[in-house]
């Protein structure tokens, strides 16, 4: 017992020890388990996984009805290496068609990746070819599809207007707000831009347990924290599939632009801008294979030449010019002006061609004379009170209200403003005031700075049209509760010129038509108002160019055509404007008419072979006139 | 009959009470981690957690029919069992085939055990037995060195079956050599070596020779104050060879060509000192300097032999893990998910049957080594805290068992089984909340095999048994 006292207190040595490593234990499970959430954290982020649910993107339809842009699924042939079998593989690469090599290589790459998770084992197979293999496919233990959609367009049409959707880049993902995550698809261009919020629907999310492989075990608290997907919605576009597809075949061979509004709506009947090409070949797969080389084409047909296009406007201008004079009151309607060959400055004289002497506002247009509008500018600018300055500021205000020089507000991504020139501008060429009426004598035959692009010269005509308002062209026609989208984009523009003034401008661009520069525009039966413009280029061969609008009572389109570097407006823009309308409101061609349709479709004016466009249904009689594959031969 | 009544009423009621509440949580916490909702039910013993109680059933039937022996049979068993220990441990080391990197399970017939989890129990028996049968004055060198022998011999051979985490648990005894009354030097010693080990784990080896030589020179100079005063010329003679022996130790890491040359005269020059002053009085450092040379020898070279060569690599990593000095991820994956685990329990768990993480696999090891993140997950801070102050009560309990008794064989046996319990949950409940490096053993009574419960319950059995007849004085 002495023995054993002399060391008792080692005992209470002891007990400390041990004491002290268990309540060192309860501090540190204390702080793992209650202070710290960091491991709370950690376990979620290693337990969950979210899974994305991918709507239905919304599908299109024409104006009448027609599903232009619908939803395509594709397939990706998966592999998890661990499930796969013994199995025939000279069988599954003959139904794939692909060799031994593929096979090898794509094995070794998923198991590289992950013997457990799938991988891409054939991406992008499409419908059909899919419906042949399924059958085979439960001989292949280990490989399974995944679908997922690619856009489709049955008429491989209207590809400015549509725009293509494609993977977000990383502008996209930080604009968005934490809406977008790589991998996401949005729409880059056209429709599937501006409407992408309505098309592309709202993502739905699964919480989904895993296990430390990462396998997917099951739903987190049953699925009550998931949220569904919605899909996207529906929309109906103003377009006109056909007149669409008519309109880009009249426009095959030529670089240019065809814009139709219906007036008394605003809404756009076609959109053309010519190169052009098939939407399909942005889509899925596709995309990679040709954007490059549509970026590196010649002919920029990614650019949308009809809203992006800048044209000097040329005579297509007087219409206008008319009207603001006829406003401001230093023009009537009766007022003639003088036209011996030109109008003559001292120095130059804007030159003229021979017709009658221009007798009146009507005869002024009906002739283009280009000294009779050099008078309306210079009186316009000069006889009103106010400085040069302040009527050309005058002159740029009025035009912005015909949504010249000003965005018409369409609802189509990247529309450009175009150009009216303002007194800052003189200032600079010519010093602070030093200049007058004479030095921008030509503005009043639509040259000098002034510039428009053809949607803005289609809305130009509908406001005509309609004697005095536009409604800003749109592309959505109806979204179903989207009403105060659809209210925005009816809303209705007045001009500044009071409507008594058009009736005379109305009667000019008809008897252009009638017995003036466009009579090749006439439509039997109808009756078309419309100008001709042939705006001097700088760069080459002037371009063609018509816009107008028939019926003259009650008119239903309104059409601007731009034919770049082919000369005279009446030559190519008249006659493909007025098939345009034709076509439109009778649903054909004439036969009368037929000589025209075969000359303007097979024209190709690029020197260089067409694209070859897609079947069309189009009004031909005889259908052997359409012989395209010789076009070039025989030139 | 009679008898056997009589031995239960004498028998420990709370260590009995404890030892069957952790096996009962053993049983529920072994049902948790195999758990599958909706399919698994808790009196299937086919499942895991069936054979775990059907173990547990033995390990009480056979711990009951023990209580039954004279008390003498443990003392006399002691030397026999312990030689069969030692033999049996041999002939694992022969024949095992190697598991996870170990030779330690040994096979007979369909039943595989691991005779280390046994040599645990006759160790503490050969040690009780030694030092119950020496005097009170028996501490010195010659007694130490036998005690230690008995506790190293089946230690080594442990480690030589590559079994590190059990060969730890060994060491644990020398808490019963602290307690019989032999001199805790050795102790601080090992603790020295071990904050050198660390130390150079953590530290550039040459800041750490400076800094151990640095606060050594000090040690030894005002150590020697009393000597300048006495004896000048002894005190000026000693002075210039500890210092000529510092440079000759410190050059010796320098110049490796010349090392031996360098590292023979340092061992000179530090004779030579301490035979100068082996007379003296007044200064007593040589145990110093020794153990200097010692310990920064074995920091700049010991560790890099010990993490390449004894341990193997991925005890190497855990090691650098625990220091935070890996960046490997998969040293790091084990204790991240473990600890992740437990955190994920909160304050009150998720509620037993209810551990997602346990249920989805998360848990590395999770029937055996890392059994405790279940607890942790399931039952939150509330319950791991009333386990940890079970474990604790039950581990106190046997200090206080220990301490009323006369027999000291039966107080060093009870000693002996606190300091296996001790280190075990220390091992064990540390790695999984990141405080101890992962050490694969099992949590007692907790963790799932047979050997492990068997061998456990026998610990507590005998303790049980000596206890009952605490009035003799066994030897």
């Amino acid at each position: 017992m002495t023995g054993n006292a002399q060391f008792q207190n080692r005992a209470w040595v002891i007990r400390g020890l041990v004491i002290g490593v268990f309540a060192l234990f309860l501090l540190q499970l204390l702080r793992l388990q209650v202070i710290s959430s960091d491991y709370k954290e950690l376990a979620k982020d290693r337990t969950v996984r979210k899974v994305t649910i991918y709507p239905d993107r919304g599908q299109i339809f024409d104006r009448n009805g027609k599903l232009i842009v619908l939803n395509k699924p594709i397939y990706n042939l998966m592999v998890i290496p661990s499930q796969v079998k013994e199995m025939d593989t000279a069988k599954f690469c003959a139904l794939l068609g692909i060799d031994r090599d593929y096979f090898d290589t794509k094995m070794a790459a998923a198991r590289r990746f992950s013997s457990l998770h799938a991988s891409v084992f054939f991406p992008q197979i499409d419908g059909e070819t899919y419906a042949g293999i399924e059958e085979y496919m439960y001989q292949f233990p280990g490989f399974f599809p995944e679908i997922r959609t690619v856009r489709g367009y049955p008429y491989a049409s209207a590809a400015h207007v549509l725009g293509y959707v494609t993977e977000v880049d990383s502008a996209d993902i930080s604009r968005s707000d934490g809406y977008y995550k790589s991998g996401d698809y949005i729409g880059k261009s056209g429709v599937e831009r501006s409407y992408e919020n309505i098309l592309r629907g709202k993502k739905g999310y699964r919480y989904m347990v895993v296990d430390a492989h990462n396998r997917l075990m099951g739903s987190l608290a049953d699925g009550t924290m998931d949220e569904a997907a919605e899909a996207g919605k529906n929309v109906t576009l103003t377009i006109d599939i056909e007149l669409q597809q008519f309109a880009e075949a009249l426009m095959a061979g030529k670089k240019g632009a065809v814009v139709a509004i219906e007036p008394t709506t605003g809404e756009i009947l076609c959109l053309v801008s010519s190169p052009t090409f098939d939407p399909n070949l942005l889509s899925g797969s596709n995309r990679s294979k040709n954007f490059g080389r549509l970026v590196m084409d010649e002919g920029r047909p990614l650019n949308n030449r009809a809203l992006t296009g800048y044209y000097p406007p040329g005579s297509q201008f007087k219409a206008v010019m008319a009207l603001l004079g006829l406003q401001s009151g230093t023009l009537t309607a009766d007022q003639g002006y003088p036209c011996g060959g030109g109008y003559r400055m001292s120095g130059h004289t804007v030159g003229c061609h021979g017709h009658p002497a221009p007798a009146n506002v009507v005869m002024g247009i009906q002739h283009s004379c280009n000294a009779y509008f050099c008078y309306v500018l210079r009186h316009y600018i000069d006889d009103q009170e106010g400085s040069t300055a302040d009527n050309l500021a005058l002159l740029k205000e009025q035009l912005a209200s015909f949504g010249i020089g000003v965005r018409t507000g369409v609802d189509l991504p990247g529309e450009k403003p175009g150009n009216v020139p303002d007194p800052e501008d003189y200032n600079k060429i010519y010093g602070t005031n030093r200049w007058k009426s004479s030095n921008f004598i030509t503005l009043g035959i639509g040259q000098d700075q002034m510039i428009v692009t053809p949607l803005q010269n289609a809305n130009l005509m509908a406001t005509i049209a309609n004697s005095g308002y536009f409604i800003a062209p749109h592309i959505m026609k109806s979204v179903a509760g989207e009403d105060s989208l659809m209210q925005a984009l009816n809303r209705r523009h007045q001009t500044s010129v009071n409507p008594v003034f058009f009736e005379p401008v109305i009667e000019g661009l008809s008897m252009v038509v009638k017995a003036g520069t466009a009579r090749v525009a006439r439509i039997d039966s109808i009756e078309v108002c419309g100008k001709t413009g042939t705006a001097e280029n700088p760069h080459g061969k002037d371009h063609s160019q018509f816009s107008g609008f028939a019926p003259r009572n009650n008119p239903q389109i309104a059409v601007a055509v731009l034919v770049e570097n082919s000369g005279f407006g009446a030559t190519w823009a008249a006659p493909i404007a007025s098939l345009v309308m034709e076509y439109y409101l009778t649903g054909t061609i004439a036969p009368s008419k037929q000589y025209l349709l075969e000359r303007m479709l097979n024209a190709n004016l690029l020197g260089n072979p067409i694209v070859p466009a897609p079947p069309v249904a189009l009004p031909i009689e005889d259908p052997d006139i359409l012989q395209r594959d010789t076009v070039v031969a025989s030139r | 009959m009679r008898e056997q009544q009589n031995i239960l009423q004498r028998a420990d009621k709370p260590l009995m009470i404890m030892y069957l509440m952790l096996l009962t949580i053993g049983a529920l916490t072994v049902f948790a981690v195999n758990y599958v909702p909706g399919s698994s039910s808790f009196f299937d013993l086919s499942l895991t957690h069936g054979r775990q109680m059907i173990w547990m059933f033995i390990s009480v039937l056979l711990g009951l029919s023990m209580l039954t022996f004279n008390s003498n049979f443990f003392t006399k068993l002691s030397i026999p069992f312990y030689v069969i220990m030692i033999v049996l441990l041999l002939v694992t080391l022969v024949v095992a085939r190697e598991i996870n990197g170990a030779r330690s399970w040994l096979q007979i017939g369909p039943v595989q055990f691991q005779p280390a989890e046994f040599a645990k129990t006759a160790t503490a028996l050969m040690l009780a037995k030694y030092i119950s049968g020496l005097k009170i004055s028996d501490r010195g060198v010659r007694y130490k060195f036998i005690a230690s022998v008995i506790i190293l011999l089946p230690m080594l051979i442990i480690v030589l079956q590559q079994d590190v985490g059990s060969a730890l648990v060994y060491i644990s005894l020398s808490l019963v050599l602290y307690r019989e009354g032999f001199a805790v030097r050795e102790v601080i010693v090992g603790l020295l070596f071990g904050v050198g080990f660390v130390c150079s784990l953590i530290f550039d080896v040459r800041i750490l020779l400076w800094l151990f030589s640095g606060v050594t020179l000090v040690y030894v100079l005002l150590s020697s104050e009393k000597l300048w005063r006495k004896e000048g010329a002894r005190a000026a003679l000693f002075t210039v060879l500890i210092i000529l022996f510092f440079s000759a130790f410190i050059l010796a890491f320098y110049f490796v060509q010349l090392r031996l040359v360098l590292a023979l005269g340092a061992v000179a020059l530090l004779i030579t000192a301490g035979l100068l002053i082996r007379s003296s009085k007044h200064i007593r450092v040589m145990p110093v300097l020794f153990m200097y040379t010692a310990i920064t020898a074995f920091s700049v070279y010991g560790t890099a032999m010990v993490m390449n060569d004894i341990l193997q690599p991925h005890q190497s990593q855990r090691v650098l893990t625990l220091f935070g000095l890996s960046d490997d991820p998969d040293a790091n994956y084990n204790v991240t998910q473990s600890k992740m685990t437990i955190g994920s329990g909160g304050l009150a768990g998720k509620g037993y049957l209810q551990g997602t993480l346990t249920q989805l696999k998360h848990v590395p090891e999770q029937t055996t080594d890392f059994i405790f993140c279940t607890i942790g997950e399931e039952l939150g801070f509330i319950g791991t805290a009333l386990f940890i102050l079970l474990y604790a009560a039950f581990i106190l309990r046997l200090t206080f068992i220990a301490e009323r008794q006369r027999s000291p064989f039966t107080r060093i046996y009870c000693y002996a089984a606190t300091a296996i319990f001790f280190i075990q949950i220390l091992i064990n409940v540390g790695m999984t909340i990141g405080l101890v490096p992962v050490i694969g053993i099992p949590l007692p009574f907790i963790s799932y095999g047979g050997s492990s419960v068997l061998a456990f319950s026998i610990i507590v059995f005998i303790v049980l048994r000596l206890d009952a007849d605490r009035l003799l004085i066994l030897r």
